[in-house]
């Protein structure tokens, strides 16, 4: 299995997330934005997170070491995704 | 080292010794000891010039990782106040009902929490003098709201005019509002002579100099905190507060930021191991690393000691009504394993002077290596909760045999016995302990069932995490909640406290007394796929 690229993670992390939100308060076009904030909806806590991270690697097959992830935008869509894209290794290897 | 005799007496000491120093780094400025000071004594002095009276002796500070926050913290202290803080980060109801509790006159506020002002200040009950250093003038706010009264930067009265308070070390240094089993925060009253007394002894036993930098990742509601600013600067080192963001993921802070002296909850570390960045020789300059708020796993001790190869770890222990932590035990990675029970490093010896009694049910002393509640006494233990005499006196209380007042913990721990220490074993009642917060689950019930107005509400801790759970999940008895229960629950209890998710059930499982059947209800959790 290869990695996958930032857009499919990105699509990935809005359906887990809209899963976990059944009483529908995530608006759309928000959650879709490369600078949304995974924790701000209220929808995962940070704890949540290790859940999603989780979820990630099982589902695509990869382990991600967030060693060089800057801080300030772990939690935000677009580089979280991004950064997984560059930095997962595929399990096995 | 002189002695201190209130909490910042440590602070004033080394603003006198190491002016040029560096006491606070905070959102990318840093502020020397006589800056800290200047700032904090001039707001002591505004604080003074509003003439508010000592009656309740408290000043609120409303505002979250800021130079404000900290100067504010100091101000209300040198003014002879007691702080009581407040976080924009928890739902507007609660602070306010933080606020009337307290009783407070004067509140102090930074420039990210005014956002909320209005809303806090409509659900008050007496006239608020609230000062805003950032703002230039605070007209706008008078004309909004004639029943209470503003300073901005052009009325905060100079520092060279603070005259010093006549504080007393048995008056409160903060009152702290933590979860409460009826659904109403209580009000943990800590003085200085409590708080001193734990300052002198970790700066002491960890030889804390000026060279020392400090983390600063636990927000100020939480007790911890303390620790960290007052230790500290009680011995001129800095204290470096990172951005909320890098709190989740602090590995790079530590390295940037040069600390020598790291201070959080496990599940820092926990986060910090899951995610790669507790690699063996990471923080090569931390010389002290302390664990509290909730049980520290043995497989996280192991870790750390590996990424910071020349810190000790010490895993404290303590509830507020404590101050901060009255217990410790150092980490040994070829002793501590096997002293370890269920997978958590054990809580080890009180600091000095306070007295831990383990009890049965009917606070009978139980014998050496038997589990029971313990009970604590000492120069630690709160005076009780603000404004509360009921709710202290069935927690603070004198046992059969005994002279002293003793807390009431809660907690279940086993005695020590032949060479082996104490150890934490869990609680002995509903509260559960989520990511450092002591959480009555009875409070959570109190909350949905007024948001559901479903009377059938049990809240468990979920999943079991060592000593305590990951999260809180829900479960209702009827048909259905309503779509947006998360979101009203949400809107009343902070982060940590609100129900992962809700499940509907016919009927809840009852036990054989009548009761909700928790342990069927987790069953059900564990068979979920």
């Amino acid at each position: 299995m290869s990695v996958p690229d930032a857009a499919t993670i990105q699509s990935f992390v809005v359906n887990y997330l809209s899963a976990r939100d059944p009483a529908g308060s995530l608006d759309e076009s928000r959650i879709n934005r490369q600078s949304f904030d995974i924790l701000d909806a209220g929808i995962i806590d940070s704890m949540g997170v290790l859940e999603l991270i989780g979820a990630i690697e099982e589902h695509f097959g990869i382990t991600i070491d967030f060693e060089d992830m800057d801080p300030e935008s772990f939690t935000v869509l677009g580089p979280f995704s991004q950064y997984i894209a560059n930095n997962g290794v595929p399990r096995g290897t | 080292m002189p002695e201190i005799r209130l909490l910042h007496s440590g602070f004033l000491n080394s603003a006198g010794s190491f002016p040029n120093r560096p006491a606070i780094a905070v959102a990318g400025e840093t502020l020397t000891y006589s800056e800290l000071m200047q700032k904090a004594a001039s707001l002591a002095a505004t604080v003074a010039e509003l003439n508010v009276g000592h009656d309740p002796p408290l000043t609120a500070v409303f505002a979250y990782r800021s130079v404000t926050a900290f100067a504010g913290i100091l101000g209300s202290l040198i003014h002879g106040h007691g702080y009581v803080p407040l976080n924009r980060t928890f739902p507007t109801d609660r602070t306010t009902t933080m606020l009337r509790r307290s009783g407070c006159r004067t509140m102090i506020v930074d420039e990210p929490s005014e956002i909320q002002i209005d809303e806090v200040l409509a659900g008050t009950d007496r006239e608020i003098a609230c000062i805003l250093p950032h703002r230039a003038d605070t007209k706008d706010l008078e004309s909004r709201w004639p029943r209470h009264r503003f300073v901005g930067a052009d009325r905060i009265t100079s520092c060279e005019q603070h005259a010093p308070a006549d504080t007393s070390p048995d008056s409160p240094a903060y009152v702290l509002f933590t979860s409460g089993s009826t659904g109403r925060p209580k009000g943990v009253v800590v003085t200085h002579a409590n708080a001193t007394h734990y300052v002198e002894f970790i700066a002491e036993r960890y030889q804390i100099t000026e060279q020392d930098r400090f983390s600063q990742v636990f927000d100020m509601t939480f007790d911890l905190s303390v620790s960290d600013l007052f230790v500290a600067w009680s011995r001129g080192a800095c204290v470096c507060c990172p951005s909320e963001k890098a709190v989740i993921n602090p590995g790079r802070f530590i390295k940037q930021a040069g600390l020598t002296v790291w201070f959080s909850v496990p599940s820092t570390a926990i986060f910090m191991k899951r995610l790669g960045t507790l690699k063996p020789g990471s923080y090569p300059d931390l010389r002290v690393s302390l664990f509290c708020g909730e049980a520290l796993p043995v497989q996280v001790a192991k870790a750390w000691a590996e990424a910071a190869p020349k810190s000790i770890i010490e895993n404290l222990y303590g509830p507020t009504e404590l101050t901060i932590a009255c217990t410790y035990y150092r980490w040994d990675a070829e002793l501590s394993p096997d002293l370890s029970e269920r997978g958590v490093v054990p809580i080890g010896d009180p600091f000095p002077d306070m007295l831990p009694i383990v009890v049965d049910e009917r606070l009978q002393e139980v014998g050496p290596g038997e589990s029971g509640e313990l009970l604590m006494a000492g120069p630690q233990v709160s005076p009780g909760y603000w404004k509360d005499t009921e709710r202290t006196a069935a927690v603070f209380l004198v046992p059969p045999n005994r002279l002293e007042t003793f807390y009431r913990t809660g907690d279940l721990v086993r005695k020590p016995t032949d060479g082996r220490p104490m150890t934490y074993l869990g609680r002995v009642d509903n509260q559960v302990q989520i990511l450092g917060h002591r959480v009555e689950l009875a409070e959570v019930e109190a909350v949905v069932r007024e948001e559901s107005e479903i009377d059938g509400v049990v809240a468990l801790g979920w999943p079991p995490a060592p000593g305590g759970a990951g999260g809180i999940e829900v479960f209702l008895e009827g048909s259905g909640a309503p779509s947006n229960l998360k979101e009203r629950v949400a809107a009343r209890l902070p982060v940590y406290m609100v129900p992962r998710s809700f499940r509907c059930l016919a009927r809840l499982p009852l036990n054989a007394n009548g009761k909700y059947d928790r342990k069927a209800l987790a069953r059900r959790l564990e068979a979920e796929p």
